[in-house]
Formats: structure tokens, sequence, C-alpha cells
């Protein structure tokens, strides 16, 4: 039997509702994969200790990339406008697949961290009950085991219309995670590409600090290591 | 000089038609392993059996003769070896009742007490000799192969039964032949010899017996040459594979460190070395470790690895393991005993130590809190002391670096195993000098027992003690190996196991 690896799985959960379509958002969100693919080609070593999973939303939730090795991607599939923005049905395939693809590696003899969930959005949610979800998703009481024993850090990402008092709602746990806002009056795509910029250097650090850290496996820029055009944001400022 | 110890060896025909290489090989096997074999002490003596009838029993059953014959009370002996070596090789056709025989052998009482049997055989025969002796490992064997496991089994010094399945690479190796060592039970301890296969063809006679001049190792005893020592540890890389040949380091950081120490009381062994992603990020290693003698005998042992989000840790390590001794060894020359050390004291003087290094560097520092966000690691010390009752170990921790005793080639831990039991694992530690809480352990060494102190970067792979590198370590550190075996060990490759490692280990010499 070989030695428990150790893998942080990484949830990307991308908005395609309409509003994504404007002002070239969508092209820039396409660009993801690609880049992912890119620095992780370029840290073969960090890759051995990630998996990566890409979820779309809109009125339904749709895996897009199921959890895999980063250099396991055959091809990007390319992501495609439709409907409404409702957070609730994100947050129940998230759940579900975090549930099943834990489970699975486990059992496949992997240490699995904590999933980290980059959750970008361009509007506020058209959906009612999301509250509700993101509970389910999220809530876990040590002392009685009761919960998702494998709810994700969960960090926004806004840009556009994205509404900074609800996904300040989003940022879990409080106490430890951020939320990444677009600041007043930039370009919405570039700042979509900057997100990305955030992921990919938050996905690059946490597997290399996944050995030991004073705090948690996910590691979040450095306040001045950010993009020109985004501000790390404590929830606290909005709630 | 008179030998004290006698080889048989029972060799097939088929080996015996190669002779002339099988000659070469042998000497060439055995002027590798000069310091491992005082050859004035061994007497060998070579039979060669027919295949087919009773031919191979016939050969052990003149083998038991002669040493029912010869037996003569236990002489003293220089080293470890039993007196008797029985070596069986098989060729790739072997006699049908060579697994009968040599059972039936190795079952005789008087057998059992003065001889150790080895097989070493092709995978051939494997599937033929399973049913009886099905500890054995046997892999495909050159002639050179044969020679060679000949001589490290000859070397080998006796070992405790052991139910241990072989550890084998994982990577693809070249063909290497395997030893077994069947002790009274029928058990073995596989070992895989890796010794490259050099091309010298050397014209020495088959047995030259070198010159007498005690070596280190005659003096302390032979060393067993352990497995993996020339090629890597089992496990699949990965994609750190691919990655090997980074840069070294342009400020003096060194990548390893090595260090064995054979004391009157211990034999210890240390190893620190960059992980695979620090060797590629050309990063310094943020593992150190530190052993000091104490005034009594004792030997006191640190194990620090740096909190790697912090840029500095390398120094805070370095400053812990080295302080956290020598506080340890100034309380015991002060007339402490060991089991009344006061931990907490000692953590607090590694504190201020790591907070005016850090100071030194940054002028916002002004406490460990502060430090902390420039430097931080955990720590493991322990001292071993002779006791009425043997050796006692009395140590602290802080953070996710483990303690160990390694009793029978099981893996037992001093502290929690990190993640053990956890839903989802977590890479949250502890660390000096934010926090400063050393939580005290307690042990006490049994005859073979071994203590290892480690970080994570070996300790993680231990975990529960069933994973390849857990066993293929248990095994290669049942006695103390040589100084770069020891170090080649701790460089195990594992998918995703990146991190630095670090061990210190220690054997008492009851």
């Amino acid at each position: 039997m070989a030695e428990k690896a150790k893998l942080i799985p990484f949830y990307i959960l991308v908005d395609v509702s309409y509003s994504m379509t404007e002002r070239g958002k969508i092209t820039a969100a396409n660009n993801i994969l690609g880049e992912l693919v890119q620095a992780f080609s370029i840290h073969p070593i960090l890759s051995d200790k990630v998996r990566i999973g890409v979820i779309d939303f809109s009125d339904d939730a749709r895996v897009v990339i199921p959890l895999d090795d980063p250099l396991d991607l055959e091809s990007l599939p390319t992501l495609e406008a439709r409907g409404g923005t409702a957070y609730g049905a994100a947050f129940i395939k998230l759940r579900t697949e975090i549930q099943r693809n834990v489970d699975e590696l486990k059992a496949s003899g992997f240490a699995v961290h904590r999933p980290a969930v980059y959750f970008v959005t361009d509007g506020a949610p058209t959906d009612v009950g999301w509250e509700r979800e993101f509970a389910e998703l999220t809530t876990y009481d040590k002392a009685t085991k009761s919960g998702f024993p494998y709810y994700p850090n969960f960090i926004p990402c806004g840009v556009g219309d994205a509404d900074p008092h609800v996904l300040a709602q989003l940022i879990h746990p409080r106490t430890k995670m951020k939320m990444f806002l677009q600041k007043e009056g930039g370009d919405p795509a570039k700042a979509l590409a900057s997100m990305i910029e955030i992921i990919i250097g938050s996905t690059l650090s946490s597997a290399q600090s996944v050995d030991h850290t004073d705090g948690d496996a996910l590691q979040l820029p450095h306040e001045d290591d950010l993009p020109e055009d985004i501000e790390m944001v404590d929830g606290d400022a909005y709630l | 000089m008179s030998a004290v110890r006698t080889a048989h060896v029972l060799l097939p025909p088929t080996t015996q038609d190669a002779e002339g290489n099988f000659a070469a090989a042998c000497a060439e096997a055995l002027e590798r392993r000069a310091a491992q074999l005082p050859m004035d002490e061994l007497s060998l003596e070579v039979t060669q059996y027919l295949v087919g009838s009773d031919g191979f029993a016939s050969a052990v059953r003149r083998v038991r003769s002669s040493i029912s014959h010869h037996s003569t009370p236990q002489r003293p002996q220089s080293s470890a070896l039993p007196p008797t070596t029985v070596v069986v090789i098989l060729g790739d056709r072997p006699d049908p009742m060579w697994a009968d025989a040599v059972e039936q052998f190795t079952s005789d009482p008087a057998v059992q007490t003065q001889v150790r049997t080895v097989v070493i055989a092709d995978d051939a025969v494997l599937s033929e000799g399973a049913a009886t002796l099905r500890d054995v490992k046997f892999v495909s064997a050159s002639v050179r192969g044969i020679a060679g496991a000949l001589f490290e089994a000859l070397a080998e010094p006796r070992r405790r039964p052991r139910t241990l399945a072989s550890p084998r690479p994982l990577a693809p190796s070249p063909p290497s032949p395997s030893v077994g060592v069947v002790d009274s039970p029928g058990r073995s301890l596989p070992s895989v010899d890796t010794e490259p296969e050099a091309e010298a063809a050397l014209s020495a006679p088959i047995y030259p017996v070198p010159s007498a001049k005690p070596t280190e190792d005659q003096k302390y005893g032979p060393r067993p040459v352990p497995a993996g020592e020339d090629t890597p540890a089992p496990g699949d890389p990965g994609n750190s594979g691919p990655l090997l040949g980074s840069e070294p380091l342009t400020n003096g950081w060194p990548d390893t460190l090595l260090d064995a120490v054979e004391g009157p009381l211990f034999a210890v062994r240390a190893a620190t070395c960059r992980g695979r992603a620090h060797r590629y990020d050309n990063t310094p290693r943020q593992d150190a470790y530190f052993v000091k003698a104490g005034p009594g005998g004792e030997m006191v042992m640190a194990v620090a690895d740096g909190v790697s989000e912090r840029k500095l840790s390398h120094l805070a390590a370095q400053i812990a393991s080295r302080h956290a001794c020598e506080q340890v060894v100034g309380e015991l020359t002060a007339g402490t005993p060991p089991g009344q050390l006061n931990w907490q004291q000692m953590a607090s003087a590694v504190v201020e130590r790591i907070v005016v290094r850090a100071a030194a560097i940054n002028d916002q520092v002004h406490d460990g809190h502060s430090a902390s966000m420039l430097m931080a690691t955990t720590l493991f010390v322990a001292v071993a002391s002779p006791s009425p009752e043997g050796i006692v170990v009395h140590g602290a921790f802080i953070g996710d670096s483990s303690g160990w005793i390694l009793r029978s080639g099981a893996w037992h831990p001093l502290n929690p195993v990190k993640n053990s039991g956890a839903v989802i694992a977590s890479s949250q530690t502890k660390a000096l000098p934010r926090h400063a809480l050393m939580v005290p352990v307690a042990a006490k060494l049994g005859p073979g027992d071994a203590i290892v102190l480690m970080s994570d970067g070996v300790g993680d792979a231990i975990d529960d003690g069933t994973g390849t590198v857990a066993r293929h370590l248990a095994c290669l550190w049942e006695s103390p190996p040589g100084i770069h075996a020891f170090g080649a060990a701790v460089d195990f490759q594992a998918r995703s196991f990146d991190d630095d490692r670090t061990a210190v280990a220690l054997w008492p010499k009851l």
C-alpha cells in the first residue's frame, strides 16, 4: 500500500448567466481553464497535490470539468452563457460533487485536505432560498459531527454587478477567508482576468504549503500582491 | 588464524557451468564487501549438488552431517554473525525436492540454534517453492547478482524473524537478486541487492583472503548493507520524477546533512534533506536536527521543521534544534535528572533565541507573536538515558514533528499521528515562537528497539505504519545502517511527498 498522498480539491464555480456575455466577461472566464493548466504545467510538482473541477451555473448548475489532475485534462470545454443566476443550484451541485469526490479520493487512499471553492459571479442571485443551500454546504458542528464534514473554504470573487453585501455572506469560514471584489469603475472583463490570476496564485501557493501552515492549507494572496483592479475584503465590512 | 564461522554454499550445476564468470563475480562482490566481511574469520565450503533424484537432498544431508560433526561449543565471536551459514543457491531448474529438503534442514533443532540458512533463487523457482518457504522472496538473478547476494548474505548479522513483506520499488529498476534469511520459524527478511554490475573482469581467485587490518566496521561489529542503499527508495515520484537537477543554493544553505555517531551506549544516525519542492524552487531546506551528548552518557536529540509559510523559517528550525539540545544538556549538567527536565523553561529559552534573531532582521519584532511572522518552527526534543530499568526516553514536542519507537519492525508513535482519524486532512500545526506549550512524552526502549524523531516530511509517510515507505524504513532501520544508507532512506520518493525530510534515529547498544 502506498502512502496517503496529500491532495487539495479546488472547485471553480463560474456564473454563466446571460449578463456574463456583456463586455466580454464570458470570453475572459473561458481563459481560466487554459491558464490554470498552463500554470500547473510550469509547476508540475504542484499538480501532484491538487485536483481541479469546474462547475458553471445559471438557472441550473453543470459540472463542466469533473474534479481531476490539472495535467490530465484532455480538452477544455467552452463556457456558454444561459439563463439567470441561481446561486442555490450552484451550491446544491457543489455539495453533491464534493461529497462524491472526497469520498472517492479518500477511498483511493488520499489524505484529502479541505476543498477550496472560488465562486466567480457578476451579479446578484436571481433565485430564492440560496441561503438555506449555502448553509447545507457549509455548516458543520465538530462536537456533534452534524452537518457537512467536507464543508469547503469558500472564496467569493465578484466582478461587474456582483453585490458585495450578498457575497460577504458567502465567505466561509468568515474568520479565515476573504472575498475578492472588482474595484469601482474597473473593466469587468479585465477584473475577471485578474481573478483568474488570483485563483491560480492561490492554488499554487496552497499546493506549495500543504505540508504545514499555521492556518489553513488554503493560501490567499498577500495584500501587496493583488492585481491593481481587485480588492481583498473582510466580510465584516459588508455585514 | 582459525576460522570462527563456517559458510556452506550449495551450488547448482548451472552456476558451476559458468564457473569462470561466477568466480570473477564472487571476487568482485567480495572486494566490495571487504569492510563488512572479516574473511580471516570465515571458512567457505562449496558443495555442488546434482539436479534430479535425491541430489539436492543428499547434498543438504551432507552439510548437516558436517555441521553436527564439527559442532563445538560456540567460540567467542567478534561479530554478531551466527557460527554457521548455509547458503543455498538454486538454479533455474531446481531439484524437485529442494523445498522439502530445506524445510527439513531448517526445522532440525541443532540447525536452528547454530545455523542460518539463506536461499538465493531465480524467480522461476518461486512458484515451485513458494508453498513451503512462502516468506522467501525470489527475483531473477544474474551470475553476478547471485555472487553479490551471496556475500551480502554472509555479511549480514543475524536478524530476528520477521513477517514483513518485502518492500519492492514501484519504479522500474534493474533486475536484482534477492536474499531470504530463513530463520527458525521459517520467516524471512528479504532485502534487495542493488549494487551496480561493474564491468571489470577480475582474475582473482574465487575466495581471496583480504588483509586482516581492522576497519571501522570491524571495530564496531559488522553493519548490514541495507537494501536501497544505491537506488531510489520505493515509490511513485509523481511529477517530481523528471524534475531533478536543481541549482545549488547560492546562500550556502546545504541541501543535505548527514551524521553518524557510535557512542558507548548508543548508535545514532541523522539525516536532513531538502524536499523535492524546495529543490525544484531552489529555496532553502527548512528542516533541521541537532544531537548532543549529555554529561552522564545521555544522548539529546532534536528535530525542527520550519513552517513553510514563513520565509525565514529555516533559521528558526536551526536555532530551535540547536538550542533545545544545548539547553537540555545544560540542565543535565546542572544535575537535573532527565525525568525532571523543565520543557517549558527550555521552550522559553528557545523562543527568546528566535525572537532575538528575528529582531536582528526586522526591528518591528519584539515578541514571539511578531517574530512568528518572519519565522516559525516545530520542535521535537528527546533525551535517551541509561537507567536501572534500561534505556529511558524523555522528551517533549510542539507541532507536527513526530517521535516513534521502532520495535520488531512495527512503528509505535510517541505523539498523536497527524490527521489520524480526521474526516478531512489538515496541515495546520502549532509552532514556536508564537506557541510555546510543549507536550511531554516518555518511553522505555527494550532490546532491539530504536527511537526515531522525524519531521512530517518523513512522519506523514509513516502514518499508520502500513505504507510502503513505513515498511521499507522499518526494514532498513532494524539495526543502524551506514550513514549514506540512512540518508538515502530518508530521501525516499513518493508522489506528493515533496516536503523537506529529517530523521534522527537512536539504537541503544544493549
